[in-house]
């Protein structure tokens, strides 16, 4: 036992290492490329400009105005620490991140008009959740099934047809996928015939129902179309994943003992089989899920859907640092948090771990 | 051996055949298209100016019950007809389809003359027998500066374009012509709805302006330019356009681009992109995994470290940052999908390493005295290679799909036209909204043919290079 506890304090240990490890390599990159400079100069400026435009209204005399912008631009460079390099500066940013202080965002707000980046979060996350997370859910649950059963069935012709899917689940990028059903299945049917079938993008119709039955049904229309991309992308490589992994565990010497023994095959597949392939299938469907946080970021331009991708997509369009930093922040920490929780799942279901 | 059983293999063989047929056709692109194609003809909106805008492909014509115009170009050099001062060009235009052409445009370059501006004229001669003059004379020549001596030459780097939908001499005449045929029109009805060609090549069915209130009249057009001034005046070149409502294999975009041409030249830049980036990205990975597994030690925990924190990353965020950063440039995009690609790699590579690092022939080399080096070159490398070999195919199709992700955000190279970009712009630029089928499906089908070309060829590749499947 003492020795599990180590262990998980290890791997503790070095998975905090990934995450501060991750922040570092962020901050060099927008330090050393001179870009964090560039944000805060160019927000200084705009910042004293308009300062200046105030102090011309109220009608002081040029040279009083111009000891004030003076005085005004340095303390806004302190405030904003561009005195600082950003060496000096990124550290402490990164201080605060690590105890779970977001701050506030530089231009980006969230829909109710707070400039909190824990609020932007809270605005953006149900949505990523109703899309991405449902989505991941859906395909993987009906995927594994399909798997488990082709995975005891090597080589007919449900086992090809599933090859060939994870092929095409790898070369086919879901936006693309997202574009061609919103052409054929929400454009063509109104351009052609004049009936909308589905809904071309949005997360809700504008004006958006007053009835909750009614709110909710019309999100499941507009979430219609990105479930069924995301179910055609990703069908297939969650079926052949858990097909070899099955299949792999099929093939070990306790099996073959198992069956050897004469236990009934249905014993042998549910106790032999399933039972030792549960741990990597387990890490396949937590890691997605915790990838899934991050949204997909194109995904959610294509269907206009108002998630974390976007979230992020529009923090770096706008340059807003803060932003882009807690954003990934956030989400390496949840990759993070994943692993370690499968650690201890490992435990939990495969005896050969807890008992070594 | 290994050739014969990978061809053996329909996935294989199949891939083989997507990737072989790829490749001609970028060496074909690379033979006959400039290298600055991007920046010269395909983002430069000037080059585009006759083309039909966003006109589905020519093949459209056997799918659907009507028949659409084909693009129509005609130069003449030389005056068809020529009376003393007057000079006739004389241009012949078939409509038999059975919706309009999507324009008319007249242009002439390399205008000589030697007193006052000439008087250049168009007049259409229906299949009806009705005449309509468009243009009376051109206002847009301008005249001889003072102290400029004759003779003057006017247009000769560019052309002189008279674009009639938009043209406010022809939009009043075709009003009045339509206001004779019967059709209530005013200039800024026709002015608003480009109705000019469906006046001129039309007859009414009712009298409201609009574009659906006209068929094309089918039959001869004959269009008529004349130039009236000195005899020794003269034209260039003169031509006369009517926009088709196809174009060419793969139709054309919102500025009237040739999708065709943009979509051949993204085929060698895919595979230089996926190739470069594989190539690299796999070989400092599997460096950095023989390194890692066999020198062991404190070496393995920085590199497997440093290679677990960027195969955690979340790689599309980071990527589309750097890009960002950095600009947006080939060299760039390619840099960044290296720095993101080669983790994976590493860590297989080096779990790979541990088993062969364990075997009697090392074990016998270092009794021997052999320097890690020559072990790592001589006894590592070789087994390694051809698994490091399916892996190459295999980061081909992600980084094509990276950089096709990249540009769909606006991120590509803009001087570089790629299968990415071209989806960007038609999804920025309302092919979704206006049904340009033809504009969306072919370069994206494009992108994931060529991918799942790679994954087949890796598919059929893998049970033959990796030790643990072929024992299966």
């Amino acid at each position: 036992m003492a020795s599990l506890t180590k262990t998980l304090i290890i791997k503790a240990v070095s998975l905090v290492v990934v995450l501060i490890g991750v922040l570092v390599l962020l901050a060099v990159i927008m330090g050393a490329t001179g870009l964090s400079d560039k944000m805060l100069k160019s927000m200084l400026t705009a910042e004293v400009q308009e300062y200046k435009q105030m102090l011309i209204r109220q009608g002081k005399d040029p040279e009083a105005i111009q000891k004030a912008i003076e005085e005004y631009n340095k303390t806004r460079a302190e405030a904003l620490g561009i005195d600082k390099p950003w060496y000096v500066r990124l550290p402490q940013l990164i201080y605060r991140l690590l105890v779970l202080d977001l701050g506030n965002s530089r231009t980006l707000q969230s829909s109710w008009g707070s400039n909190k980046i824990s609020d932007l979060i809270l605005d953006r996350l149900p949505n990523t959740i109703i899309l991405t997370t449902t989505g991941i859910s859906l395909t993987a649950v009906v995927g594994i099934w399909i798997g488990l059963y082709i995975g005891s069935n090597i080589g007919g012709r449900a086992d090809r047809v599933v090859s060939i899917l994870s092929a095409v689940s790898y070369a086919l990028p879901l936006w693309f996928v997202g574009l061609v059903l919103i052409l054929l299945l929400a454009y063509a049917p109104k351009i052609l015939w004049g009936v909308q079938i589905f809904p071309p993008g949005g997360m809700v119709s504008i004006p958006p129902p007053k009835d909750p039955v009614a709110y909710f049904l019309d999100v499941l229309w507009h979430l219609a179309l990105p479930l069924i991309a995301s179910f055609i992308v990703f069908f297939g490589g969650w079926a052949y994943s858990t097909r070899n992994i099955v299949f792999n565990v099929s093939q070990e010497d306790f099996v073959n003992f198992a069956r050897a023994k004469g236990l009934p095959e249905g014993v042998v597949r549910s106790r032999y089989i399933l039972r030792p392939s549960l741990p990597p299938i387990l890490t396949n469907l937590i890691l997605s899920l915790a990838f899934s946080i991050s949204g997909y970021i194109i995904t959610e331009r294509v269907f206009n859907w108002p998630g974390m991708g976007s979230l992020y997509y529009d923090a770096i369009r706008a340059l807003d640092e803060p932003v882009i930093f807690a954003l990934t922040y956030v989400f390496t920490l949840v990759y993070i948090v994943a692993r370690f929780v499968l650690e201890i799942l490992y435990i939990v279901v495969d005896p050969r771990i807890r008992l070594a | 051996m290994i050739v014969k059983d990978f061809l053996k293999s329909p996935a294989g063989l199949a891939g083989t055949i997507i990737l072989i047929l790829f490749s001609l056709i970028s060496l074909y692109v690379v033979a006959t298209f400039p290298l600055n194609y991007g920046t010269k003809y395909w983002s430069n909106p000037k080059y585009w100016e006759d083309y039909p805008k966003l006109v589905p492909p020519v093949w459209l014509n056997y799918f659907v019950p009507y028949k659409l115009p084909q693009h129509y170009v005609n130069d003449l050099t030389k005056p068809t007809e020529e009376i003393g001062n007057v000079k006739k060009y004389i241009f012949t235009y078939n409509i038999d389809s059975d919706k309009f052409p999507t324009g008319i445009i007249l242009k002439y370059m390399n205008l000589t003359f030697y007193g006052d501006v000439p008087v250049i004229s168009l007049k259409v001669k229906r299949p009806d027998g009705r005449e309509v003059t468009l243009i009376d004379f051109d206002g847009g020549i301008p005249p001889p500066r003072p102290g400029e001596t004759p003779p003057y030459v006017r247009f000769v780097e560019n052309s002189r374009t008279i674009i009639l939908a938009a043209d406010p001499q022809a939009i009043r005449k075709a009003t009045a012509f339509a206001n004779e045929l019967g059709v209530t029109c005013t200039t800024t009805d026709v002015q608003q709805a480009g109705l000019v060609p469906y006046i001129v090549l039309g007859e009414p069915t009712s009298k409201t302006c609009a574009a659906e209130s006209f068929k094309p009249l089918k039959g001869e057009y004959v269009f008529e330019v004349e130039m009236i001034g000195d005899p020794r005046d003269q034209l260039g070149m003169v031509r006369l356009v009517v926009q088709g409502a196809v174009y060419g294999a793969m139709g054309t975009d919102y500025l009237g681009r040739d999708l065709a041409q943009g979509l051949l030249f993204g085929f060698p830049v895919a595979l230089f992109i996926g190739g470069v980036v594989a190539l690299l990205a796999t070989f400092i990975g599997m460096a950095l995994g023989i390194i890692s597994g066999y020198i062991g030690g404190r070496t393995d925990e920085a590199i497997q470290r440093f290679a677990d924190v960027m195969n955690n990353l979340p790689t599309l965020p980071l990527l589309i940052l750097l890009v960002f950063v950095l600009g947006q440039k080939l060299i760039n995009i390619i840099l960044v999908l290296v720095i993101f690609g080669w983790a994976g790699t590493t860590i297989i590579v080096r779990s790979m390493v541990l088993s062969i690092r364990s075997s009697q022939f090392v074990e016998a080399a270092k009794l021997a005295g052999a320097s890690r080096w020559w072990i790592m070159r001589r006894h590592i490398l070789p087994p390694v290679l051809p698994y490091s070999f399916a892996l190459i195919i295999l980061s081909i199709p992600s980084a094509i799909l990276s950089e096709a992700s990249l540009s769909f955000l606006g991120l590509g190279d803009p001087s570089i036209p790629t299968w990415g970009q071209i989806l960007q712009q038609a999804f920025d630029n309302g092919a979704l909204q206006n049904f340009a089928w033809w504009w969306i499906l072919p370069p994206g089908f494009l992108i994931v043919l060529t991918a799942v070309g790679f994954v087949l060829v890796f598919f059929a590749l893998e049970p033959l290079v990796n030790p643990r499947l072929r024992r299966q």
